[in-house]
């Protein structure tokens, strides 16, 4: 009775004590000490992502000029046209006003070697029947000399093209009148008997102009297909790309949150090794007329380890043996008992094993690209999806014994998860051209994984940094257009 | 105190970790008070229960108001109990000393929580933790022969020996509290 009443006394006494406490002082003293807010774990990728678009919006805005047909090699067999539109009108014949025939003249920029020469040949004609203007001296005007000299081969650029048509306009402004939609032909007959009565000209060019003509008619009712691949004409370029990567893996292992340097940690840091990893890969990108490009593949993945493990035995035996001596006084042995006794033998044996990783991944990624006179640059970046985790091999189990892991035991999914998720990659990947559809490329590439390989409720946690560099074989796709 | 605090304290929210600091002193300053010699000592104890509340709240499962205090209570209790055993390996075994009748609270008039206090400091350690776990926060004797690493017969030993301890300090008094209770 007495012992109840003075605990429940001593218990109501707490149960009312109110403390004087500064909980101002207390919160001061314990805020250095907590925990603070955790960092969205996906900020910085979303950060990385975000300063990766905005750099290519950047890009895409502020370059807006269609890269110049570096591709194109000119074919002297050839005489397609390289990225101008032909005239569909082959008159150069104007209507009888000069300004008409400047019009005809400037639509027919970057014409074929063949009717540049025909073009070039009105320019003549048209002199020569200004040969009364003073201007027609004028030595910037193109002769018919000069004009047959212009190899089959060359392009003409616009810009003495634009001049020649001025000085042309010059001239026709002597009140030249021209027959006009007149064809070719009759157009060159015209230009013939004018030619004729020229003093200018070349006698030879005759000949010649029926034939080209010709042959220009063939090929419009033709309408062969450029042989030449222009890279740029269609908007986007497909590449396949074959590759293979030697994988320097930097191993990430820790304890699970909270739990700190385990022991089980360090003995998995002392008797695991990871020593090499390679990849092979096969890639689709998609280059636009812009430069960006976009990729999609699968890339399967070795990680290879290696771990040593010391095998302790322990065995006993019994044997006969001595087991006791007795001495005298001078140190001689004068007794010696012998009989059966224990003995103990432990072996350690150091044995190795290889582990191996396998991952399947899916990259998906965005980049630019970049020609330069000698290589050509892609930067890239965008993410792996992994879709399969597999793992053989022995691993140290938090009780000192070797487990078997392997995607069919059921002990695997106490350990590594089957699907590892998402991961992040850049790579720079510089490539030569080789011809126009062929290309090497050479690429350092850095892989993070957002996630661990290793389960939730796992002691331990395990991913890896791929650092790599990828050899791949770039090859460009015809397109359907194209092959029509 | 509140559900959505608990859970904002949870999400490790500074601001609500500092409400919580406000509903909580008054809660558990008390039980560090029992387990520690004087008030300073209590005060630690109080802060490293806090920060130990905050920084493991994702190990509480419950928002529950009453659940939560529970678990805070028992946070406290376990780190009050793990500095006396930290302090006993540092110490010499508690002797059973002999009550100093000169410290004796005056208890003629009341006795009020600091005499209480007081009287609680006048026993044995060993005792006064046994008294505290089993009479103030209501465990077993198993469990606090688990807590505290001793038999569960030795348990009831120091608490037998506690209440002894405290009536024989009262009664040395003359006039002691519990017949004064009785009136």
């Amino acid at each position: 009775m007495e012992n109840n009443n003075l605990e429940n006394n001593i218990r109501d006494s707490f149960e009312h004590y109110l403390p004087q406490l500064d909980n101002d002082e207390i919160w001061d003293n314990i805020e250095p000490h907590l925990k603070k807010k955790k960092k969205r774990r996906f900020f910085f990728i979303w950060f990385l992502g975000g300063i990766t678009l905005l750099g290519f919006l950047f890009m895409y805005f502020s370059n807006t000029e269609v890269p110049p047909t570096q591709y194109h090699q000119a074919n002297n067999k050839s005489e397609a046209i390289v990225s101008s539109k032909v005239s569909e009108d082959p008159s150069i014949i104007a209507s009888s006003t000069d300004s008409k025939i400047e019009q005809a003249i400037i639509e027919k920029e970057y014409p074929t070697s063949k009717t540049q020469a025909i073009i070039e040949t009105s320019y003549v004609v048209q002199k020569s029947a200004n040969t009364s203007s003073p201007l027609s001296i004028n030595s910037d005007f193109p002769t018919v000399e000069n004009e047959i000299s212009i190899s089959n081969d060359k392009i003409i650029p616009p810009e003495s093209m634009v001049e020649s048509t001025v000085l042309e306009n010059e001239i026709l402004e002597q009140e030249v009148n021209v027959v006009a939609e007149k064809t070719i032909k009759e157009e060159l007959t015209a230009q013939e008997s004018i030619v004729e009565e020229s003093p200018l000209v070349v006698e030879s060019i005759d000949e010649d102009l029926e034939e080209i003509v010709e042959e220009i008619k063939e090929e419009e009712k033709e309408e062969k297909a450029p042989k030449v691949i222009d890279p740029f004409k269609n908007t986007v370029r497909w590449f396949i790309q074959p590759t293979a990567s030697a994988i320097a893996p930097l191993r990430i292992l820790n304890a699970r949150q909270g739990f700190g340097e385990t022991n089980y940690l360090k003995e998995r840091k002392e008797t695991e090794r990871q020593l090499e990893a390679f990849a092979f890969g096969l890639n689709v990108q998609a280059q636009t007329q812009r430069g960006f490009v976009m990729m999609t593949g699968i890339e399967i993945q070795r990680l290879n380890g290696r771990m040593d493990f010391e095998e302790k035995t322990e065995t006993q035996e019994t044997v006969v043996g001595i087991i006791s001596t007795t001495e005298n006084a001078l140190g001689e042995t004068i007794r010696v008992n012998s009989g059966l006794k224990e003995r103990t033998t432990r072996t350690t044996r150091a044995q190795r094993y290889f582990n191996h990783h396998t991952f399947v991944n899916v990259p998906i990624g965005i980049g630019k690209f970049w020609h330069k006179p000698k290589y050509d640059l892609r930067f890239m970046t965008g993410l792996d999806i992994n879709v399969y985790h597999n793992f053989r091999g022995l691993i140290k189990g938090e009780n000192g014994d070797l487990d078997l892991r392997h995607k069919e035991s059921a002990a695997f999914d106490q350990v590594f998860k089957r699907k590892t998720g998402l991961g992040f990659w850049l790579s720079t990947e510089f490539h030569k051209p080789m011809n126009e559809r062929f290309s090497w490329s050479i690429a350092p590439k850095i892989q993070l994984p957002f996630s661990k390989i290793t389960q939730d409720d796992y002691a331990l946690r395990q991913r890896f940094i791929n650092i790599s560099l990828t050899l791949g074989a770039n090859y460009l796709i015809q397109s359907k257009k194209n092959k029509k | 105190m509140n559900k959505k605090l608990i859970q904002h304290c949870k999400g490790l929210d500074r601001k609500a970790q500092r409400e919580m600091v406000n509903h909580l002193s008054p809660f558990l300053f008390p039980i560090c008070r029992r387990y520690s010699k004087n008030f300073e000592d209590a005060k630690d104890l109080l802060q490293e229960a806090l920060i130990l509340i905050f920084n493991n709240m994702e190990q509480c499962k419950t928002a529950e108001v009453i659940p939560f205090k529970s678990w805070c209570k028992k946070i406290t209790i376990n780190n009050a109990l793990a500095k006396l055993r930290k302090k006993s390996h540092q110490t010499e075994a508690i002797s059973d000393t002999s009550v100093q009748p000169s410290a004796i609270p005056n208890i003629y008039s009341q006795l009020n929580i600091e005499d209480i206090l007081k009287l609680l400091q006048l026993i044995p350690e060993a005792h006064r933790t046994v008294f505290n776990l089993s009479i103030m926060d209501g465990y077993t004797h198993k469990e606090i022969a688990g807590f505290l690493n001793i038999k569960e017969s030795s348990s009831r030993t120091f608490l037998v020996r506690a209440r002894q301890s405290l009536q024989k300090l009262i009664k040395k008094q003359g006039n002691t509290f519990v017949a004064r209770e009785e009136e």
